[in-house]
């Protein structure tokens, strides 16, 4: 499991340690099964991540500076004073309010946002990320993530522990 | 020495060619055919289940990239868990890029689920040794064992390595599957091999058949006594040819030949001898002809001849006269010295018809009027044969006609006896009155004999005359004899003597008023057979004549053997006397001759009183002819005979009274 980001996969010996690095694998994993509509200018551009987050999170998501995203190179800002230019939103569970207002301000964007969150992605997250017993799960708004531009693939739709809205029973 | 041992190579192979036994080499080749199959079989199936354990194998690594991405061992497990259905896939492992193993298939021992909350924990790695003993040179990896194929994959997503995928399959159902194979291979091998014979046999059926139809198309096409092309194939080239002259405006020969004395040959020497003459005949005219002439064999003694692109019929004329010229010199054929001439008919297109049944009958026209000529020449078809040829027709039809509506009656020459001065008989003569006019008996009658309505006719005119002699036996005229002629066409239906005998019989004919005659060359064919006619005829009280006395060439001997009674002196001879010195001479001869043998003699033809004063010296002892009496109807024999029997009558009653 370790290994799974080499960056950062050297022996860790604190727990808040590890699951803060395993949401930043998880983040990262994210970026890799979904597509934009609208992609960053030119090759070689990057993609900004505005984390949103603290402490040990904070520090394992910075850690993804500079790691590619397909042709792309991962920008990782932290509480950056606008969320222009942001593709991706990480919210940290304690962030609320502030949290809104930058949904708010990225609705119109092709963005994506994941929150630690409740099981249900909030309005504006695409992906919520959660501890379910004692394994890391995610639920995915495929509403959400659509006003927003963004695909996901189906094997990581099939790994969310809930996709919404539910698929419609067809007749 | 190069030669000399390719020489010996080539011995050795054709020494080995020979010893092939067809059998065993057509047994060796669908086994090896077999063998082949199944070998090709065997690899065949390797692939395929290569390429379907791959493609399982990629779709697995595939779907399974975010499973491993996530860690999420339920997902990845439940991704393998779709190989359940596969029946050769034994087992699966995903392991994450240091081999340690995220899921397997079937779940034998569970990895220990640490999961995403405990990623400290223990957790089993994969050797991948046990797949790949020889160990791992590249993430694409696969190797078959005796038993099991085994498979290694990368998992990766957008060319991010995330683990590898481990497959170990069983080769048991591929087995399984190439035993059936093989199985139905040796279950199909007698097949083949029944297969196989029944086409030798075949082939060797359809051998005999297409040898048999060649045999076949031999026969019906060429002539098996002389090789030539039969009168099928002269048919068939005729017309090709001349349609070939139609277009080039060519002028084509036909050339109709029989040989003339064949049958008389063919008789005499026998049929083996006749074939090798044919045959002798066929090998000269062939090499007096071009190459582009046509020669066949009709049929009997026939031959016809296609002289293709000639300029004029002098062409024609000289290839006749070669063919007669190679047919002068005699064949020698078991040690005799054979003499065959031919006559030839030639026609010509476009100049005498276009159609070619009309041109081989106009040759053969043509050809009769040569043998009219003499035989041995050549004669070209003429509007005016040509006519004669529709007449001929003309009468050929006429005759079932003509006896039908009675056109045929008799007219009687009376045979006066010198010594009693009596007319004694007299001979029957056949009359043609058609309703055009009457028709010469020279000219119907060789018609006649040659279409065979000869017999017909002249059995209607034996009955008729025996019908006059009773009519008149009843008027008066007992003493009466009456003479008819036979042909040769009739003396050899065999149904003469039976029918004769039925007529004398019907009409109370008694046979020895009833003289029969023949001519000396009738007698002279077929004599044994002639001679026991003649004895049935005479059986029956029947006397014969001989006609035409002179003429043929009777040997003394043969004549002597002979029922006959009579001689009849041929009209060429007394038509000369008395003055021609030879003729005198002839006749007395044959006088004498025929006092020795004791055989009456009646001259023919007398048309003066000296040939009759002559003929009464010399002792004949009766004539006929214009002198004593034309022919005439019956009535006028009656008026004539019973004339004389009044005058007689008189004259005795005046010598009584002096």
């Amino acid at each position: 499991l370790l290994a799974l980001i080499p960056s950062c996969c050297s022996g860790e010996s604190n727990d808040a340690a590890s699951i803060s690095e395993v949401k930043a694998a998880f983040v990262y994993n994210f970026l890799q099964f979904t597509s934009w509509r609208t992609p960053p200018d030119g090759p070689g551009g990057e993609m900004v991540l505005c984390a949103h987050a603290r402490g040990a999170l904070a520090d394992a998501l910075a850690s993804l500076d500079g790691k590619p995203v397909e042709e792309y190179r991962l920008r990782v800002k932290l509480w950056p004073e606008s969320p222009r230019g942001c593709r991706i939103v990480f919210l940290a569970a304690a962030v609320e309010p502030q949290g809104s207002l930058i949904l708010y301000t990225l609705r119109e964007t092709s963005s994506l946002a994941i929150a630690e969150d409740a099981q249900t992605p909030t309005d504006g997250v695409s992906i919520s990320l959660f501890e379910d017993g004692d394994r890391l799960a995610f639920a995915i708004n495929l509403e959400v993530a659509r006003k927003h531009g963004l695909t996901f693939s189906f094997k990581l739709l099939r790994l969310a522990k809930s996709v919404y809205p539910p698929p419609e029973d067809e007749p | 020495v190069k030669p000399r041992l390719r020489a010996r190579l080539y011995i050795n192979l054709q020494r080995w060619l020979k010893r092939i036994n067809p059998t065993r080499l057509g047994i060796s080749l669908v086994l090896l055919a077999s063998l082949t199959l199944i070998a090709r079989e065997y690899f065949s199936l390797r692939a395929t289940l290569l390429a379907d354990i791959a493609v399982q194998t990629s779709l697995i690594a595939e779907n399974s990239t975010a499973a491993l991405a996530f860690r999420d061992r339920d997902a990845t497990s439940e991704i393998l868990s779709a190989l359940r259905v596969s029946s050769s896939i034994e087992s699966a492992i995903i392991v994450d890029r240091q081999y340690t193993i995220q899921a397997s298939h079937p779940r034998l021992q569970e990895p220990p689920s640490e999961a995403t909350a405990n990623p400290a924990g223990p957790a089993a790695t994969f050797d991948p040794k046990g797949f790949f003993p020889e160990g791992i040179a590249s993430d694409h990896e696969q190797r078959f064992s005796l038993t099991h194929l085994y498979l290694m994959r990368p998992i990766a997503n957008k060319s991010r390595p995330l683990g590898f995928i481990f497959i170990k399959a069983r080769l048991q159902p591929m087995y399984e599957q190439l035993a059936a194979f093989i199985g139905a291979a040796v279950l199909a091998l007698p097949v083949f091999g029944a297969l196989g014979a029944s086409l030798l046999v075949v082939g060797r059926l359809r051998g005999q058949v297409s040898q048999a139809r060649r045999e076949l198309y031999r026969l019906a096409y060429v002539d098996t006594v002389t090789q030539l092309p039969n009168r099928n194939v002269f048919n068939q080239r005729l017309e090709g040819m001349l349609a070939r002259m139609r277009r080039r405006q060519g002028r084509l020969a036909l050339l109709f030949l029989d040989l003339d004395n064949f049958k008389f040959i063919n008789d005499t020497f026998g049929h083996p001898v006749g074939d090798q003459l044919l045959l002798g005949v066929t090998r000269r005219l062939s090499g007096a002809l071009r190459e582009s002439d046509l020669l066949c064999r009709l049929g009997g003694d026939e031959f016809a001849l296609i002289l293709e692109d000639i300029d004029d019929q002098s062409a024609a004329a000289g290839t006749a006269r070669r063919l007669l010229d190679t047919l002068e010199p005699p064949f020698l054929i078991e040690g005799r010295e054979i003499y065959v001439s031919t006559s030839i008919g030639i026609s010509l297109y476009p100049d005498d018809g276009a159609d070619p049944e009309f041109l081989l009958k106009s040759a053969d026209t043509a050809m009769y009027h040569a043998k009219e000529q003499g035989r041995n020449n050549f004669q070209f078809f003429s509007k005016e044969l040509n006519s004669r040829t529709a007449r001929r027709l003309e009468l050929e039809t006429g005759f079932r006609r003509a006896l039908e509506r009675g056109e045929f009656h008799l007219v009687y020459q009376p045979i006066f006896d010198l010594e009693s001065q009596r007319t004694t008989g007299v001979e029957t003569l056949l009359r043609w009155q058609s309703p055009n006019g009457p028709i010469a008996p020279d000219e119907f009658i060789p018609v006649a004999e040659e279409s065979g309505m000869i017999l017909p006719i002249a059995h209607w005119a034996l009955r008729r005359a025996c019908e006059q002699l009773r009519a008149w036996r009843e008027a008066g005229l007992s003493d009466l004899e009456i003479a008819v002629n036979l042909s040769t066409r009739q003396f050899r239906d065999p149904h003469l003597v039976p029918q004769i005998a039925e007529i004398i019989a019907a009409t109370g004919t008694p046979p020895q008023s009833l003289w029969l005659e023949i001519t000396e060359t009738t007698l002279m064919t077929d004599t044994a057979a002639a001679l026991r006619k003649l004895h049935e005829l005479r059986a029956l009280g029947i006397r014969l004549a001989i006609d035409d006395f002179g003429t043929g060439y009777s040997s003394l001997s043969y004549l002597k053997k002979l029922p006959i009674a009579k001689l009849k002196i041929d009209r060429s001879f007394i038509a000369d006397l008395p003055d021609d010195g030879d003729a005198s001479a002839i006749t007395e001869a044959i006088l004498a001759l025929a006092r020795s043998l004791r055989l009456m003699t009646v001259a023919e033809g007398v048309e003066t009183a000296e040939q009759m004063e002559f003929l009464t010296q010399r002792g004949c002892q009766a004539a006929q002819g214009y002198h004593i009496g034309m022919p005439v109807s019956a009535d006028a024999i009656a008026a004539l005979v019973l004339g004389e029997l009044a005058r007689t009558r008189k004259r005795e009653a005046v010598r009584a009274m002096a």
